[in-house]
């Protein structure tokens, strides 16, 4: 089954003439993912990688009509308009990678796309992939190996070493989901989690958490109440945040968003953290076994 | 970027808000206008107490604060003012005082879309007026107000040292740490782990960076120039994960810069991702055509956990801190790359594994 996206999923790419548009598509292809439709206003009509273009999403719905999926590469300018059309659309899953989104248009279409019950992942995210199935946004193929352990994070680049991890010791990935690495993001872990808790396919999960934000600290609720293992994992308890981030943070949080906070958070709550990369297949084990 | 004072002064105005400069004003309350991280909406909190840190006051003692939360566009009402200052215990005349400045302050938070707006306000004679003004604007969202191009000021900024400020002139996000350890982690995401694991395997991190995306021959120049010219640096550490890019491209990139730089310094790197053959290779035929040089230069693949690989360097660290010497023991063979190896809970390294760690040359 896999969350988000499976191997039936008809994906659309807004931005597709763009050049990571162009790149990632041709990607998205060779990994089998089913990308039936371009668009970009004004192209219509045209191909990229054999892909037929339209004007606008529904047009390209109006030719697919089970397309349930996009991936967009656009300029930050243009994200909030791209995102919103597939938003109207009803366009189940977005994957928003362009970096750089202004925060009140992010906290605009978060709001839009959870009223409507959909799914936005971004901006700054590499997107998701379902090992083996399909692949919507920027992930690597040779980090991820089908099997069933999910994982959820905020860093895209986080969840290729924990899937390797899991690699080493003979795990693969149901599905592999990134946040986005932004304070502010389209969606939150406790939606990632239902549909893995929701999922035959995932048999337990990896939830990568980062100082900063409040993402994790709004999921400790949700996860006491799950039924499926799973494993945290905080990088950054060691990490200097006070020095590193920028004002964009709203300096409202207490406890400070820091690693070793989120950390404390989740062990307060009884949910097992890793202190090391190497941790979270053995606490997985231990999980999976009560 | 913040708003200028002349601009949060103007902006004031133009919305009907008194500013006082009285450096006598007696202090009457503070006013923040937000995004709340945890509920994703716009946060208004009020107080009577010249607040430094809301976060902290909300927390400990929670009554000092009235806070309200409205849905991103949303308006402001004027009865959002009313009974936000109702809450925080200010009276009825003020209430309606109240109800003026956080209109506009909501309004100016909106309209130049601000992260964050911090407001003091003191009582001067029979109004509230405003005496600190502080609007802290979306860099991102700054294609949308040119006209605010001109009216922002860096933030105040925290102290640099020297090699920081280096790095911020090459464009490198490069922070200074008291060890001895360099790390060179790829993306700032996987940075933040380097040093959980360099910590917690018993080492000291001296500096990390954001060394993420597509790398050229100058900026890896730069990168590891950074670590290696560090007096305090005994060994660096560089993790590698090539997902969008090419193993073997960056490989090429280091091996070009190790044999070019000739650091006594051990450096071990990991390895992994696209075409991570064709880097194990390339990095196989660097040391037999430089086996002095690549005794110094560990690297690992894919098939050692990068907590493993950590760990040797961590080792090597541990070895030069204590006067030992690292190459000692070591044979003169030729690079040899690990095989796989069965991953094994993190410990810190015993002496024995230390001594023993760097066997594994090349």
């Amino acid at each position: 089954m896999a969350i988000l996206v499976s191997g039936s999923t008809e994906v659309m790419v807004q931005g597709i003439i763009t050049t990571p548009g162009r790149t990632y598509t041709k990607l998205m292809l060779e990994y089998g993912t089913k990308v039936v439709g371009g668009v970009d206003p004004g192209r219509g009509g045209e191909e990229v990688h054999g892909v037929p273009l339209y004007n606008t999403v529904r047009e390209c719905q109006e030719h697919h009509p089970d397309v349930k999926a996009s991936a967009i590469w656009v300029p930050a300018k243009h994200a909030r308009d791209a995102v919103m059309e597939s938003v109207h659309a009803g366009i189940r899953v977005i994957v928003l990678t362009t970096q750089g989104v202004p925060v009140h248009d992010i906290l605009m279409m978060r709001r839009k796309a959870w009223e409507k019950g959909l799914t936005l992942l971004g901006g700054n995210t590499l997107g998701v992939i379902s090992p083996g199935r399909s692949l919507l946004g920027m992930l690597p193929k040779v980090a991820f190996k089908p099997g069933h352990i999910g994982i959820v994070a905020r860093s895209g680049i986080m969840t290729y070493y924990i899937a390797n991890t899991l690699d080493l010791t003979g795990q693969g990935v149901s599905t592999n989901v990134v946040l986005g690495g932004d304070v502010f993001t389209g969606c939150t872990y406790e939606e990632i989690l239902r549909k893995f808790e929701d999922d035959a396919d995932t048999h337990a999960v990896v939830l990568a958490g980062q100082p900063g934000g409040a993402h994790e600290e709004n999921a400790v609720g949700f996860i006491k109440n799950m039924k499926k293992p799973l494993v945290a994992y905080i990088a950054g308890v060691h990490f200097p945040l006070e020095r590193w981030e920028g004002p964009c943070v709203p300096p409202v949080q207490y406890p400070k968003p820091t690693g070793a906070n989120k950390v404390a958070a989740f062990r307060d709550a009884g949910i097992p953290v890793a202190d090391t990369l190497m941790d979270i297949p053995r606490l997985l084990k231990k999980a999976m076994r009560k | 970027m913040r708003l200028n004072k002349d601009k949060a002064a103007e902006l004031l105005t133009q919305h009907d808000i008194p500013i006082s400069e009285e450096a006598l004003a007696e202090p009457a309350g503070s006013l923040m206008v937000t995004v709340d991280p945890a509920s994703h909406k716009i946060m208004i909190l009020l107080s009577k107490r010249s607040v430094e840190d809301w976060g902290e006051l909300a927390a400990q003692s929670p009554r000092d604060v009235a806070r309200d939360f409205l849905e991103p566009g949303e308006h402001a009402h004027g009865h959002t003012g009313r009974e936000l200052s109702r809450r925080a215990g200010f009276n009825g005349a003020d209430q309606g005082r109240l109800q003026k400045l956080v209109l506009g302050a909501h309004r100016i938070f909106s309209e130049t879309e601000c992260i964050w707006a911090r407001l003091r306000f003191a009582r001067i004679r029979d109004a509230l007026a405003i005496t600190r003004a502080e609007f802290e604007l979306d860099d991102s969202a700054l294609f949308r107000h040119p006209e605010l191009r001109s009216s922002v000021e860096p933030p105040p900024e925290r102290a640099l040292s020297e090699r920081e400020r280096t790095a911020r002139s090459l464009g490198i996000e490069y922070l200074d740490l008291d060890g001895d350890l360099g790390i060179l982690p790829g993306g700032i995401g996987f940075g933040m782990a380097a040093v959980d694991i360099v910590t917690n395997t018993g080492g000291f991190p001296a500096g990390v960076m954001d060394s993420g995306g597509e790398a050229t021959p100058e900026r890896l120049r730069a990168m590891m120039d950074l670590l290696l010219d560090n007096p305090k640096v005994t060994v660096v550490f560089c993790c590698r994960y090539a997902g969008l890019t090419h193993a073997d491209a960056w490989s090429r990139l280091m091996i070009h810069y190790l044999i070019e730089k000739k650091t006594p310094k051990p450096v071990v790197l990991r390895v992994a991702g696209n075409e991570e053959e064709a880097a194990r290779k390339l990095f196989e035929d660097a040391a037999a055509a430089n086996p002095e040089l690549f005794k110094r230069v560990w690297t690992f693949f894919s098939n050692t956990p990068a907590d493993n690989a950590a760990r040797e360097a961590v080792a090597l660290s541990e070895m030069i801190r204590k006067g030992e010497d690292p190459f000692a023991e070591s044979t003169a063979e030729p690079a040899e790359t690990k095989k796989a190896e069965a991953p094994s809970p993190p410990t810190p390294p015993a002496p024995s594994t230390a001594a023993e760690a760097p066997r594994g040359g090349g």
